[in-house]
Parts: structure tokens; C-alpha cells; sequence
């Protein structure tokens, strides 16, 4: 048996202890290798109580010589051994490449617990499992204990927030039980002096705080029993009333002392002076880099909104809430943690916001009526979601968190467009702030930027699944609106930590990227380009300053022409169409590059296209150009002079036809090549032509006012024909009139709008329009097809009567809402002043087609792209809340859900429903290195498919709904757009609990 | 309370307390850790005095709740149902950190 021997600090230990130490290990490896029994567990405890006995007895000081126990634990495998000493009189931790260790064959060493007990040091517990210390808490009094804090495994396996009291993880580690297996190399600052006598009046404060909490608590409790006796005594003295004294309310403030006040005087004192220090440090810092002037200025106040504001306000108000012990039992363990594990993290943070932010003086039943999300057991703070503050906090937030772990994948322009949407906010909240615009105007301005992102969010977002996100898009972007309107914020561009100029990054003209059409519905060369014009414009929006030139030339030129110059349209030859082009693609630079079908190679459109072309008429001739050719050599025109000027005249107007207008923009086209798929009129004259195109623009404008995009998004996706049969079952409300337009001025002109067929596309609507008002100009009834000042306002049928109709052509019952409307108002000079358009389904008879009222209880059925009825932001949310959390059930936390979601939101709701895991289109959809898709479990796969399967099919029972079958003009709806369209509808009736996932 | 007018109240509190404090001209990633860490203060103070008034039976039958539902719902529907000054309770300590807050923070760097 050796005896203890002591080098300064250092006490040997006895060797008995040495032998239960050696028991107690071999009962813990035994008891870890053949998992743990009771008899076992029984032998530890007894061998672990006898070693507490004799540590005790023979280990008084907290200094002890772990070295040597841990050499003893540690026989087998002393490589993994992690404590080191030297000679030296104080052991020197010695580092190695990652772990500072301790060399357990020198047994001289002495080590002190105390000094690796730090941030970042690592331990391993006798079951083998590895904490992070991540927080040391000294106590608060001389009374108290310290505390570490632990970051590590549960035993699920989940990282948990561990808390030991110091003293006993120091005896754990000096006795060896537990092991120090890594040291922080992270140096601990030297306390400041500000920081030590925050600490001194910390400590200071709260023992006069609890001074008074214990006061308050003696009265309480005689209070209490003063209550129950007088009750009691009241209950016998009067039985029959049984009053009983009211319980009295006891506030702590009520007790706090004087002393209390002044200290607490002084430690808020201390936390400015404390704050001040670092705000000092830091301002110096910043100011050596080189930062001055308003950058200065803002990195200084963002360093006191983070580090700052942690420091002096969280931080001590956390280190209070922990000193109070006696408040701490078990129910408050489980109500913290049970707080910071609330799941999904957007909900955690909409509640703290909401917590924090909650104002004093609304009343408990106003605040209760909100209860949107929901949340209405929140009491009173529900009514905060109800507010578009909370909206756009929560739905901010909830990008934040699906950014992280379920982005859908929101990509490219939409970060863009938000960027754009953010400085017009940013913009607003500064005007707002500085006074120069009204609440009520802010408000105004603000709903119009949601519109737009409502838009587009909802066109970008159709072959996504995560429609909810869609909505989260809208209101997302107003992440800064969560904390009040009016309130100017900005990301400066310095970063509050390391004060480094982040402007680079933030750029102040949006960068677009690329905006392809895809040929997908076998749609020929000029439609493609027609809905590339239109993607370019959501992609663009109104802002054309900053396009590239590319850009320009295709949103400007007609795409009959744009077809010609790419070489996609030779009109001249028999086969005049280009024959299987794939996709045509705009990068953000303007360059134009088109695929062919099975060829994935992008070509360059510098060189035209030199695909495949055929005859799309199957005319077996030409399909002449409507321009003349411009003769040339001896037949060439001569020099012509303008009667009028004098002037020579350009080439080009010579032998041409008149300069053409577009019918829809009113823009002007160059006159040498206006081909159209349908035969256009000849013979008009130029002043005609120019009538046509006024005509259609002002009919344009007055269908959709002030609603330009409403027009954009239906004109490129839904033929004519198309739209006609779509009114018969009944469209959106802001749809109908022109609906009952394209149906005037079918009945007008006598032509019918060409339908699809095996080579062609059906016409769209513009082309329409634009052929049935050159028929109707040449047959001079273009002012009984004028909607605006003429006599023919489709939608404002209260200003108008059956006598405004000057040609017996026009029935009454043609004049949409005519019918619907019992009194009719008297005309005015200018109608569409006169009214506004407010149209709904029963004012709106399909005229041509059915006099019936639309049942306002129908289902209308959404055009491409169409937004049904809106919900309320209260809907929205809880909308958006629902299909969120369902996904996340659905798809679980695997970071490739994102992935794996994009790629099913895409798929045809119908297909998917009736696949299975093992068909191939299935594991087509899975297959695919580049999308990591491969680390998905098959089992974890076919859950999915599984659950999802359900939840689609759930959707559709609850809605009502079906998933929408495809045509030749339009593709079958995707799982995204059916779960969007479903539970928005699900919403609208209240039924959202029915597909909550449990 | 007219809607408009709980907006403006909203809106005031709102403006006040986070332009003192600077959270506005943080990224909106800062704004959220910001308003995290201050709203879960809130909630512990309120949580330490409501573990004051509730008595044994009530903080038993407390525990059990949150044990087998522990929502944010369930703990404010339990709390409101029981103590019928909770709302009080959380705008008090809610108002009291942002006192405090403003107090110091506007102090600091003058």
C-alpha cells in the first residue's frame, strides 16, 4: 500500500482508494458491456458510496492529483489518457494538435480542476457521453453554488443544454468518474473593472431583492392564513351569505425598500457604465479601421441592438431570473425548456415578438378577439397576429426558418425582386418616420407592395411546393414591417462584429438572372416568345432603365418579328416554323439562346436558328409575308418626297403597307413584317389601322383598370377560344367582362377564335382581338364595340341603356349586367367615371352564352394564374401555418427535404396520386445524383410518398376540389398549385383542423 | 377599441421600443434573434411570478399539462383560465423590460 505524499498542492492517493476506484471501474465496464441489471447497478452505488466515504475522509482539499486516478481508470488505454503535467510546480497544460492532455505515466503532476472548467472545454461522463461546457455561472452569493452549463446528447441522441452544480462535476472529474477529454483553447477574458463592479452590485442587488421577495412572501403567507381563519370564522358567523374577504393582491414592488431602490439604481448604473466601456472599445476599434460618419454610426448602433443589448440587458436579466432559487423546481425546469423547445422556431420567436411587444393598455377582451393562427388560448395575444405587424413578423419568420432547414427553394430572381420590394418599404417606413406621409398612407402604399408581392410570389411559385411559402413570400418580405410601420430599417452594410463594409454585397440595382419559356404544350416559335415577353416582364416588372439591351429589343419588338429575325419564322417559305424547338431562354446579360428537343446544348441565337422547320399549315405553299419586299436594283423605287415636308422620305416607308399599330399596346410596328398565324385583313388604311389599335388598348384598359397585370397574366396563357369556353362554366369575377368582350366581338365580327390543332396552337386572346377588330373596323361598326366613351361599356352596364346602342346589331341582351341591373342609372358623358367596377359574379351574366347569374355559391374555376376570392390575413396565415407544419410532418428534417419537395411540387398532382414507390416514374422522381436524393432511406421514400399520397387525397375530399386535367393548351395542375388551391378553399370554409396533421 | 387605433398603439410601441434600441437597422436575421432572446426573458418573468400565485394543486395539475401537451397555446389557456389578472401580468413584465431596456440602452454611447 502506498502512502500519501505530498508536493505542494499535490495529495497522492491511498491505495485502497485505488483498489474501489479499480472495482468500481470494472463493475462500470461490465455493467457497459452487458448493459445495465440491477445487481450491478446495486455493486456501483455501493462501491461508489464507499469511495465518496474515503475520498472524503482522506481528500479534504478541492486540489487533487487526477493524474494518478486517471492513470488507474485509464490503464488500458492511456493513449486516450487526457490530463498532462510536468514538473513545474503548477501543471502546464501541454497541447497537442487538438487536445491538450495530460500525461498519466508522470504521476508528479498536479492538476487543477478550476482551471480547465472553462467555456469550451470538453468532458466525456462515465456513460460515455461528450459535453461542451458552454457556460460557467459563478454564484451569485456567498451562499450559492456555482454552475456549469453543458451542451450535449441526450439520450435520444439530441443535443440538450445540460446544467451541473460546479463543485460536484469538479469532485466527478477529481475522482475520475468522469474525464476531461479536450481543452478549450479558448483564452478567458480578464474580467474589466466595469465588468467587476457590475458583478459586486449584481450580487449586491439581489440580495436586497430577495431581502424584499422574502418579505413579500411572509406576508403572503400570513395573509393566506389571516384568510382562511376569517373565511372560516365567516362561514359559521353567516352561513347563508358566506362572504368571504376578498384575496388581496400582492405586487413585489409593493415591498421593495428603499436600500433596494438605490441599489438597483446603482446596478443599472454599472450596466451603463459597462455598456459604455464596450461601446467605447468598439467605437475605437471601428474607427481604426478606417470606418467614419454615418457608417460609423450605424455599425455602433447595431453593435449596442446585438452585443450590447445582450450584454447589459439579456444577459444580466438571465443571470437575475437564474439567482432566484427558490422559484427554481421542477415545473420551472420543464417551463423553460419546454419554451425553448417550441417547434417550429418562427412560432418560438412570433411568440417572444409578440410577448415583448405587447402593449400595455389593451384591454383583455380586445385582445382576445384577434385569435387569428389559431392561437386564440394565447389570450391576449392573439389579437397581435391579427395585426399586419404580426403577419409579417410570422410569415417572415417562417421564411427564416424554412430557409434554414425546408427551403423550397426559392431562387434566384425572387431574392431579387425582394430586394427591390425591400427598398420601396425601406423607402416608405423613412417617409413615414420623418413624418411626410400619414399612417393611413403608409398603410395604402404598403398593401400595394404586397400586392406586388402577392403577384408575384404567386407566379413564381406555381411549380413549388411550398405554395404556403408563397404566402410566406408575400408577407415575408416585410420582415422589417413586424416591428412597426414607419420604422426605417436597413441593412447597412457594415457588419456589426467585424465592422468590414458589406455594401459590395448589397447591391442597389437588381441582377436578374435567367427567364426561360419552355415549349412544353407543343406551341410554336412566336407563342414561346410571347410568353417569354411575358416571364421578362414579371422578371422585370416596370423597371427597364436598368435592362440589359436584349432585354429591351424582345419586351419591345412584336414576336412575329422577334420569330423572324431568330430565324423560328420564315414566313417566305413552305416550311415556315421552326419544328421542335424545346425552350427559349433569356440570361441576365439580354443574350437570347434557344434549345432543340433532345438536344440540352443551349444555342447562341447569334447564329438564328437552324433547327428542324416544317409547314405548320400544311399548305404546301408559302405563307407570303403580308409586307411588300422592297424592290431593289432596276425596279427600285425612286427617291419620294413627302408632299407635305419635302423632305425625302425613308426607304423603307416606300411601297410598304401604313405604319401598323399594336392592337394591345398601341406601340408602333415596324411595317416591314407584321406576319401573324392568321391571315391578317388586308386593305385597311392606315388611320383605320391606327383606330384598331386605340380601340383595342382603351378596350384593354377600361376591362382590367388600373389592373394591367390582370391582363398580362391572362393574355399570354389562355387562348381565345379557350377563354370562351372557360365563361360558360363561369371564371373570376374581374375575368367576366372580358369574357363577354371576346364574346361581342365574336358575334360582332362573325369570327370565331381558332382553336388548337395537331401543328397549331390555339390563337390567343391579343391576336383575337386583334383580327376581330380589323374585321369589325373594315365593316365600320368599330364604335359599337368601343367600351370606353363609346356605346358599348361591357362592365358599367348601370350607366348604360339599350338607347346608347346605336346599330340594331347589339341586342340588349349582349350588354353584360344589363339584365343583372333592375334600375338602370341614367348615361353620362363619361361613363367609366361614372362607376366604379366592382363586378361580381351576379352582375356579370355570361352574355352569348348563358343570362343565368353565376351562383355566387359555385366553385368559379380559377383561370391560369387567377387569384380566387382573397383570404383575410388572419386566413392567410393560419393558411399558411397549416400547409407548413403539414410538409414538415410530411417531410420530415432532413436537410434534402427542400430538394426533394421541389422536385415533387412540380409533378402532376394526378400522376402522383396513382404512383407508387416502385413505379418507375416514382423512382425517376427520386433517382438523381445532383439533387442528393440518393441519401434518402427507401423506407423514409416510401413514408413519404405515403403520407403525402394522403394528405393529397385528404385535401381533395375536405376541399371538394379536384386535381385539374390538362389540355393541349395548359398543363395539368402540379401537387403545389392542387395543395395551394386546396387548402385555400379548406380555409374559406373553416375546415382547417380537418387536414392538420397530428 | 377601433382597429385602426389598436394598430397605432401597436405601432407606437413598437416604434419607440425598437428604434431605441436599434434592432431596426439589424438584418432581419438579427432582428429575429434580438426579438427571441427579449421575448423569452419576458416570458420567464412572467412564468416566475405566475409560479408564485398558482397554488401546489394548481402548479401540479400545471406540470401534468405541459408535460402531455407542452404548446405555447395550452400553457397560456391553462394560465388565463387560472389566473385572471395573467394578461395583466404579461404586459406588466413586458412593459417593465422595455422600461428597462430603453432606460439603459439610451444611456449608452450618448
Amino acid at each position: 500500500m502506498e502512502k500519501n505524499t505530498k508536493k505542494g498542492n499535490q495529495v497522492e492517493a491511498p491505495i485502497e482508494e485505488e483498489l474501489i476506484r479499480q472495482k468500481a471501474q470494472e463493475i462500470y465496464e461490465n455493467r457497459v458491456k452487458n448493459n445495465i441489471d440491477g445487481n450491478e447497478k446495486d455493486d456501483w452505488k455501493k462501491a461508489e458510496k464507499e469511495l465518496t466515504e474515503k475520498s472524503n475522509k482522506n481528500n479534504p482539499t478541492k486540489i487533487r492529483k487526477p493524474a494518478d486516478l486517471k492513470a488507474i481508470k485509464n490503464k488500458k488505454n492511456a493513449d486516450k489518457t487526457v490530463i498532462s503535467p510536468d514538473d513545474k510546480e503548477k501543471e502546464e497544460v501541454k497541447t497537442s494538435e487538438q487536445n491538450k492532455t495530460i500525461n498519466p505515466e508522470n504521476k508528479k503532476g498536479v492538476f487543477a480542476i478550476e482551471d480547465l472548467l472553462k467555456v469550451g472545454t470538453e468532458f466525456k461522463s462515465k456513460e460515455g457521453f461528450i459535453f461542451v461546457i458552454t457556460k460557467i455561472i459563478k454564484p451569485a452569493n456567498e451562499k450559492e453554488e456555482g454552475k456549469v452549463e453543458a451542451i450535449g446528447k441526450d439520450q435520444n441522441g439530441k443535443d440538450t443544454l445540460f446544467s451541473f452544480k460546479a463543485n460536484q462535476l469538479k469532485k466527478q472529474l477529481e475522482d475520475g468518474y468522469i474525464e476531461i477529454t479536450k481543452v478549450s483553447d479558448i483564452e478567458e477574458k480578464e474580467e474589466t473593472e466595469a465588468e467587476k463592479k457590475l458583478r459586486v452590485i449584481r450580487e449586491e442587488y439581489l440580495k436586497e431583492y430577495k431581502k424584499c421577495k422574502n418579505e413579500m412572501h411572509r406576508q403572503l403567507a400570513i395573509e393566506k392564513t389571516s384568510t382562511k381563519v376569517f373565511n372560516a370564522l365567516a362561514g359559521i358567523k353567516n352561513i347563508f351569505s358566506k362572504k368571504k374577504i376578498e384575496k388581496k393582491v400582492f405586487k413585489e414592488e409593493d415591498f421593495f425598500t428603499e436600500k433596494f431602490k438605490e441599489t438597483k439604481e446603482r446596478y443599472n448604473q454599472a450596466r451603463i457604465e459597462m455598456g459604455n466601456e464596450m461601446y467605447a472599445t468598439r467605437k475605437a476599434e471601428l474607427e481604426k479601421a478606417g470606418l467614419s460618419g454615418e457608417e460609423l454610426e450605424l455599425a455602433l448602433t447595431q453593435y449596442k441592438a446585438t452585443e450590447i443589448l445582450a450584454k447589459t440587458i439579456i444577459d444580466e436579466r438571465q443571470k437575475i431570473i437564474d439567482a432566484r432559487g427558490p422559484e427554481k423546481t421542477a415545473l420551472w425546469k420543464k417551463l423553460v425548456d419546454g419554451y425553448m423547445a417550441i417547434k417550429p422556431r418562427w412560432k418560438r420567436v412570433a411568440l417572444s415578438t409578440a410577448i415583448f411587444l405587447i402593449p400595455a393598455t389593451v384591454g383583455v377582451g380586445v385582445a382576445i378577439a384577434g385569435g387569428a393562427a389559431g392561437a386564440t388560448a394565447l389570450a391576449g395575444l392573439g389579437w397581435l397576429f391579427t395585426t399586419r405587424v404580426a403577419k409579417s413578423l410570422a410569415v417572415g419568420v417562417a421564411i427564416g426558418h424554412l430557409s434554414k432547414g425546408v427551403d423550397w427553394a426559392r431562387k434566384g430572381s425572387d431574392s431579387r425582386f425582394k430586394e427591390s420590394q425591400e427598398m420601396k418599404r425601406e423607402e416608405l417606413q423613412s417617409k413615414f418616420a420623418k413624418g411626410e406621409i400619414d399612417q393611413i398612407e403608409y398603410e395604402k402604399e404598403i398593401e400595394i407592395i404586397e400586392k406586388e408581392d402577392k403577384e408575384k410570389a404567386r407566379n413564381r411559385t406555381l411549380l413549388k411546393m411550398g405554395v404556403g411559402i408563397a404566402l410566406a413570400g408575400t408577407a415575408g418580405y416585410l420582415a422589417y414591417d413586424a416591428f412597426g410601420h414607419g420604422i426605417a430599417s436597413a441593412d447597412s452594410g457594415i457588419d456589426a462584429h467585424t465592422g468590414a463594409d458589406m455594401s459590395n454585397h448589397i447591391p442597389n440595382i437588381p441582377v436578374h438572372g435567367s427567364v426561360e419559356a419552355v415549349a412544353d404544350h407543343g406551341q410554336g416559335a412566336i407563342s414561346t416568345l410571347r410568353e417569354l415577353q411575358h416571364n421578362l416582364k414579371i422578371e422585370y416588372g416596370g423597371d427597364l432603365d436598368n435592362a440589359p439591351v436584349g432585354v429591351k429589343h424582345i419586351l419591345e419588338t412584336d414576336p412575329h418579328k422577334l420569330a423572324m429575325e431568330y430565324g423560328m419564322y420564315k414566313p417566305g417559305q413552305v416550311d415556315e416554323s421552326a419544328f421542335d424547338l424545346h425552350s427559349i431562354k433569356v440570361d441576365g446579360e439580354g443574350h437570347l439562346t434557344y434549345q432543340i428537343s433532345g438536344n440540352h446544348t443551349d444555342i447562341n441565337t447569334d447564329n438564328t436558328y437552324d433547327g428542324k422547320m416544317f409547314d405548320s399549315d400544311h399548305s404546301g405553299v408559302k405563307v407570303e409575308t403580308p409586307v411588300q419586299e422592297t424592290p431593289s436594283g432596276d425596279y427600285s423605287t425612286p427617291e419620294q418626297v413627302d408632299p407635305i415636308t419635302g423632305e425625302p422620305m425613308n426607304i423603307d416607308h416606300v411601297n410598304t403597307v401604313p405604319e401598323q399599330v399594336d392592337p394591345i399596346t398601341g406601340n408602333s410596328i415596324p411595317a416591314n413584317g407584321i406576319p401573324t398565324e392568321t391571315a391578317p385583313l388586308q386593305g385597311l388604311s392606315q388611320d383605320q389601322l391606327t383606330e384598331v389599335g386605340e380601340v383595342s388598348k382603351e378596350n384593354i384598359n377600361h376591362l382590367f383598370p388600373g389592373k394591367p397585370e390582370l391582363w398580362d397574366k391572362i393574355s399570354s396563357r389562355v387562348s381565345a377560344d379557350r377563354l370562351l369556353e372557360l365563361g360558360k362554366g363561369g371564371v373570376q369575377p374581374e375575368y367576366q367582362p372580358l369574357v363577354s368582350y371576346i364574346d361581342h366581338l365574336k358575334e360582332t365580327s362573325g369570327l370565331e377564335p381558332i382553336g388548337p390543332d395537331l401543328t397549331h396552337t390555339a390563337e390567343p386572346i391579343p391576336d383575337y382581338i386583334h383580327r376581330a377588330l380589323e374585321k369589325i373596323e373594315a365593316a365600320g361598326k368599330i364604335n359599337e364595340v368601343k367600351l370606353s366613351g363609346g356605346v358599348l361599356p361591357i362592365e358599367h352596364a348601370p350607366t348604360i341603356t339599350p338607347d346608347h346602342i346605336t346599330t340594331p346589331t347589339i341586342e340588349p341582351d349582349h350588354i353584360v349586367g344589363h339584365e343583372a341591373t333592375p334600375e338602370p342609372v341614367a348615361p353620362t358623358e363619361n361613363p367609366v367615371l361614372h362607376t366604379e367596377p366592382v363586378v361580381t359574379p351576379e352582375h356579370v351574366p355570361t352574355s352569348g352564352v348563358s343570362h343565368e347569374p353565376i351562383s355566387s355559391n359555385a366553385t368559379p374555376e380559377t383561370i391560369a394564374g387567377g387569384e380566387p376570392i382573397s383570404l383575410t390575413p388572419d386566413q392567410t396565415i393560419s393558411s399558411m401555418m397549416i400547409i407548413n407544419d403539414n410538409q414538415l410532418h410530411i417531410f420530415g428534417d432532413n436537410p434534402l427535404s427542400s430538394n426533394l419537395a421541389d422536385r415533387i411540387g412540380g409533378e402532376e398532382v394526378g400522376k402522383f396520386i396513382h404512383s407508387t414507390v416502385e413505379n418507375s416514374h416514382w423512382k425517376d422522381l427520386y433517382s438523381g445524383d445532383r439533387m442528393g436524393l440518393d441519401s434518402f432511406k427507401e423506407e423514409a421514400l416510401k413514408n413519404i410518398h405515403d403520407n403525402l399520397s394522403s394528405y393529397l387525397h385528404k385535401l381533395e375530399s375536405v376541399s371538394g376540389l379536384h386535381p385539374q386535367v390538362g389540355s393541349t393548351l395548359e398543363s395539368s395542375e402540379t401537387v403545389s398549385h392542387f395543395i395551394n388551391r386546396t387548402v385555400e378553399e379548406i380555409t374559406r370554409h373553416g375546415d382547417l383542423d380537418k387536414i392538420k396533421i397530428k | 377599441m377601433a382597429s385602426q387605433a389598436k394598430k397605432y398603439m401597436f405601432n407606437e410601441i413598437n416604434k419607440n421600443i425598437v428604434l431605441t434600441l436599434g434592432i431596426n437597422t439589424l438584418p432581419v436575421e438579427k432582428q429575429k434573434e434580438a426579438m427571441e432572446r427579449l421575448g423569452a426573458i419576458v416570458y420567464q418573468e412572467v412564468m416566475l411570478r405566475v409560479l408564485d400565485i398558482l397554488s401546489e394543486e394548481d402548479k401540479d395539475e400545471f406540470e401534468k399539462l405541459i408535460e402531455k401537451d407542452p404548446n405555447p397555446e395550452t400553457m397560456f389557456g391553462f394560465l388565463s383560465d387560472k389566473i385572471s389578472n395573467f394578461e395583466e401580468i404579461v404586459k406588466e413584465e413586458a412593459e417593465k423590460l422595455r422600461d428597462e431596456s430603453a432606460e439603459i440602452i439610451s444611456e449608452i454611447g450618448k
